[in-house]
Formats: structure tokens, C-alpha cells, sequence
């Protein structure tokens, strides 16, 4: 019964983007990726706790329930973000959608290269890293400034370097 | 608490499983070689449960926290592992920067960084190997299965009103 809770939170983070994602406001994908989160997250804890209320259980396995299901709306709402910003960003994405365009026709490489070049990708990446305050620009040189994706590839160059390098 | 505690130990014995195979050897196919040995485990541990008479004592709706906690862990470490198998624009971009320094890089520095043969050729051939486009005269067009996610990704951009960048 208490995987009712991160369902519905889940159910309602989606439905959430799909309403921000059809209102015209000035906030970008990620704000609107965490407001959706952040809902959704107040309506487990909100469902957790009526059920979990009514329930016998003792402290112990209250807290252990109470954690298993806002792990599963966690992890499930971390999938979902991922699913949207593959959309965002990804270029492989870009390509199918490409090729979608001259379906069934064939799509040259020379022309795909021109939709999914390196140079645009290099100039969407650096847009978005600006807006995001990650790097500045100053006098045409660009300049690191500490943020989250430092911190990420940090991490992601641990892991490789424990799993897939030796 | 018995569900959490059953959840963590299958995700973890997972993982476990994972590393020692990574290093002893790495799969040619890692995501493929990650889903066989996430799938595997619960098999395994259902039949250590069997054998122990069916302890620790689990309901049905504990069963169901289990399997949605153990497949949401299990797509959150692919969509990590995804970012250890190959190296996104923005973290390489980044990354340069530090190296960099207080002297920072110009634009035509950091494209030397994000190249079609790096970024653009590999993901081409990652979606030819995958089976999602195929070689034809003229170029490369979609398989079904390429047409049905590209169909999916288009949908899911226009449900949420998603504007991609490279």
C-alpha cells in the first residue's frame, strides 16, 4: 500500500512538467525539473505519513518503510530527470531526430554533420555553462569558475578510474 | 526495515558482483554485461530465500517496494555509468578550463578540445554498432527500433515542452 506514495509523487512530477512545459514563463528546464521534484517529493512525504499513521508498525520499521519509498520516488524522479535532459541534451538524440526528418530517405553523413557539428555543439555547451555561472567570459578568453559540473566530472573520473582504467 | 535491508543488500550485492567482474576483465558490451548481472542477482536472491524458508518474513506490498527500490537504483547507476562510459562535451570543456587556469582558453582552444572525430564520429558508430540506424546508398537511415525511439523522443519533447541544444 505505501508504494501508492512514491507513484503518486512520481504521477505528479510528471504532470507537473507537462503543465510548467505549456505555460510561457521565464524559467529555464532545470528550475522547472526541481519545482516538478520538489512537488512531487511534498506529496510522498504527505501520503507516507497518512499512511504510515494509521499503521501498527513500530518506529523501527516506520523510518524503514518511510525510507525505502522515498528512495524508490528519489530514484525514479532522478530516472525521469535524465529522460528529459537526453531530450535537452543529447546528441544522439539529435541525430535520431535527424534522421527521423528524412525518414525513410537516407541522410548522408556530411549532411548530418552539418545539423550536429561540433563547432554548434561546442557553442551550446558554452552557452548553457555561462548562463549557468560555471564559466566567465572576458576579453574572448573563458575562464573556469567552480560549480556543480566540476564536482560531477570529478566524480565521474573517479569511477572510471576505478573501474574501467587498468 | 527487513525490505530496506533486503533492498540495499540485492543493490549492493549487485554492485559488488559488478566490480569484480570489471576488474578482471572489462565487458565489450558494458551496459548490456551491467544488465545481465543486475538482472541475475534478484534471481539469485529469490533462491537464497527459498532455501531459507522464506525469511526474513516479506509481504507482498514489501516484495513490490523491493522490486520498484532495486530497478530505480539500478536505472539511476546506469544513467551514472552511462557518464563513465563516455565523456560528455561539457565536462571535457570543463575540465580544460581548470587545466587552464587563471589563464583561461579561448574559443578556438576549447574546439580543439570538442571534436567531430571525440564527440560527433563516436556516437554515430555507437548508434550504427547499436543496431539504431543502418548504412544504406546515400547515406544512413533508421531501423525500427531507431524509428520507434526517435518517435519516443520526439513525443516526449513535445509532452514537455522541450527545446534541445546541442
Amino acid at each position: 500500500m505505501l508504494v501508492v506514495g512514491p507513484l503518486l509523487g512520481l504521477a505528479v512530477d510528471v504532470a507537473m512538467q507537462v503543465i510548467l512545459g505549456r505555460i510561457p514563463l521565464a524559467i529555464g528546464h532545470l528550475r522547472r525539473q526541481f519545482i516538478s521534484f520538489g512537488v512531487g517529493f511534498v506529496v510522498v512525504m504527505a501520503t507516507l505519513w497518512l499512511l504510515i499513521r494509521q499503521s501498527p508498525l513500530s518506529a523501527v520499521d516506520c523510518a524503514g518503510y518511510g525510507l525505502l519509498h522515498v528512495a524508490v520516488y528519489v530514484f525514479g524522479a532522478f530516472c525521469f530527470f535524465n529522460v528529459i535532459n537526453l531530450n535537452i541534451s543529447s546528441l544522439r538524440i539529435r541525430m535520431l531526430k535527424a534522421y527521423l526528418q528524412e525518414h525513410p530517405r537516407p541522410l548522408p553523413d556530411e549532411v548530418l554533420m552539418v545539423t550536429c557539428s561540433a563547432a554548434g555543439m561546442l557553442n551550446a555547451r558554452l552557452e548553457r555553462l555561462l548562463d549557468g555561472q560555471q564559466i566567465r567570459m572576458a576579453d574572448e578568453r573563458i575562464y573556469f569558475q567552480y560549480g556543480v559540473v566540476s564536482v560531477v566530472g570529478l566524480c565521474f573520473e573517479g569511477l572510471r578510474r576505478f573501474l574501467v582504467a587498468h | 526495515m527487513p525490505a530496506l535491508i533486503v533492498s540495499l543488500v540485492l543493490f549492493f550485492s549487485a554492485l559488488v558482483v559488478h566490480v569484480i567482474w570489471w576488474k578482471v576483465r572489462v565487458p565489450r558490451h558494458q551496459t548490456r554485461a551491467l544488465l545481465i548481472v543486475f538482472g541475475l542477482i534478484p534471481v539469485f536472491g529469490s533462491l537464497v530465500w527459498q532455501v531459507t524458508g522464506g525469511r526474513p518474513t516479506l509481504a507482498m506490498g514489501d516484495l513490490m517496494g523491493i522490486a520498484l527500490f532495486y530497478a530505480g537504483a539500478m536505472c539511476c547507476y546506469l544513467v551514472v555509468y552511462a557518464g563513465v562510459e563516455e565523456v560528455s562535451p561539457s565536462l571535457t570543456i570543463v575540465r580544460a578550463l581548470e587545466r587552464a587556469g587563471p589563464r583561461g582558453c579561448t574559443r578556438a582552444e576549447l574546439a580543439a578540445e570538442v571534436t567531430e572525430e571525440r564527440f560527433i564520429r563516436p556516437r554515430l558508430e555507437a548508434l550504427r554498432r547499436d543496431g539504431l540506424i543502418e548504412v544504406v546508398a546515400g547515406g544512413c537511415r533508421l531501423t525500427q527500433p531507431g524509428l520507434r525511439v526517435a518517435e519516443l523522443a520526439t513525443a516526449l519533447a513535445c509532452a514537455f515542452g522541450i527545446h534541445e541544444s546541442a
